[in-house]
């Protein structure tokens, strides 16, 4: 795994706020890219999270945990298990927002 | 059969090297049965007998947990040197269980001295069905991440229940519960590879083992178990017992600090994955 720094980036959401009003692909796209290197541009609504992205079970353990504080406790595992690409993930937040 | 443990670091067990070819194939397979079934009733008068005991008799569940484990430990002990008696051997090298655990040889371990002492997480591959009946003998006590099958396993369930061992199917706890126990100075085990390795496969290494470490500041001692000729492998019938008896190499290699090599700037993201890959290299690394 080579070093992938994600280029500086305003943070727009904190790192735990989220509202009714945000743009979960925003929230999602920073989250992987402040939390887990992945560089920005790689992160589209289509990409696999596992296959392109690189992310493996101990980050999605660390994803559920960010995601479940940003959203009040609505992410479980068992929900999360379902997700394959960004724009899953992206569904998923706007669900529970919803 | 000899175990010194006291004069050297290599201990070994099983029977002589002249004797390798003494006991015919039949008798093996035949000793490989008994030994199974030995293991099958043991398992089954520790859960209906012991464990019911254990509940009623030993509280709080933290001593009762501890109690089961070196109970399981002695109980493999007894399985392997059944099995050593005819169809394997085994020696062991370096020291596999913690400095002072036993409140003896304390001071020489090579890292920070932990607030637990000796918590540790053990990191071994995986090439037979006994690996982890080797290690949790070899390891008294020891807390162990085991295949959450075993929780529906009408001969294991009441064991694993008792014992109080992690399930491998729930990440998010695996990794709470395995940094408070080693934090509180357990030993764990695990397998980093979740399964037995497929002959002719490359096993991949998940990172649970070393982010644990690093999340709890402990080390990491990895363990590298060799059987040669191979047996008891995954996906092969137990039954099919090798030419020789299988003999067992169980390493103990240097103590590993997730902190060792990684640049401080470094995420543990990335710098667990480097470790993990190191440990992979390590521990399949063919011997000779």
């Amino acid at each position: 795994m080579r070093p992938c720094r994600a280029p500086a980036r305003p943070q727009r959401w904190g790192s735990t706020t989220l509202n009714k009003h945000d743009n979960p692909f925003q929230y999602v796209h920073d989250l992987l890219v402040d939390e887990f290197d992945i560089p920005g541009d790689a992160v589209r609504p289509e990409a696999s999270l596992f296959d392109d992205l690189g992310i493996d079970s101990i980050d999605a353990v660390d994803m559920i945990v960010h995601m479940r504080e940003v959203t009040g406790g609505r992410i479980t595992p068992e929900r999360f298990k379902t997700v394959r690409t960004v724009q899953d993930v992206v569904d998923l937040v706007d669900h529970v927002m919803a | 059969m000899t175990i010194d443990a006291q004069n050297s670091t290599t201990r070994r067990g099983g029977g002589r090297a002249a004797l390798d070819r003494l006991p015919g194939r039949s008798l093996r397979r035949l000793w490989t049965v008994l030994s199974f079934g030995l293991f099958g009733v043991g398992a089954l008068l520790f859960g209906l007998v012991y464990s019911p005991l254990l509940w009623l008799l030993v509280h709080p569940r933290e001593r009762r947990e501890k109690v089961a484990r070196s109970s399981i430990s002695a109980m493999f002990g007894l399985f392997i040197a059944f099995m050593g008696l005819f169809v394997l051997s085994w020696e062991v090298h370096g020291r596999v269980e913690p400095d002072g655990e036993h409140g003896k040889n304390r001071g020489d371990s090579d890292g920070p001295a932990q607030a637990g002492g000796t918590g540790r997480v053990v990191v071994a591959n995986h090439p037979t069905l006994i690996d982890a009946v080797f290690l949790m003998w070899l390891l008294p006590g020891a807390d162990c991440v085991v295949k959450a099958s075993h929780w529906r396993n009408p001969l294991l369930m009441l064991a694993v229940r008792a014992a109080g061992y992690l399930p491998n199917n729930d990440d998010e706890r695996l990794l709470n519960e395995g940094v408070r126990r080693v934090r509180a100075g357990h030993t764990l085990l695990l397998f980093p590879q979740g399964t037995r390795t497929r002959p002719g496969e490359e096993p991949e290494f998940r990172r649970g083992g070393a982010v644990i470490a690093a999340r709890a500041t402990v080390p990491l001692l990895p363990v590298r178990i060799r059987c040669t000729p191979p047996a008891l492998r995954k996906g092969e019938p137990w039954l099919r017992v090798p030419a020789r008896r299988g003999h067992f190499t169980i390493e103990a290699l240097p103590l590993m600090h997730p902190a060792d090599g990684i640049d401080p700037g470094v995420s543990e993201r990335r710098g667990t994955r480097e470790l993990t890959k190191r440990l992979s290299l390590l521990l399949l690394e063919e011997v000779n």
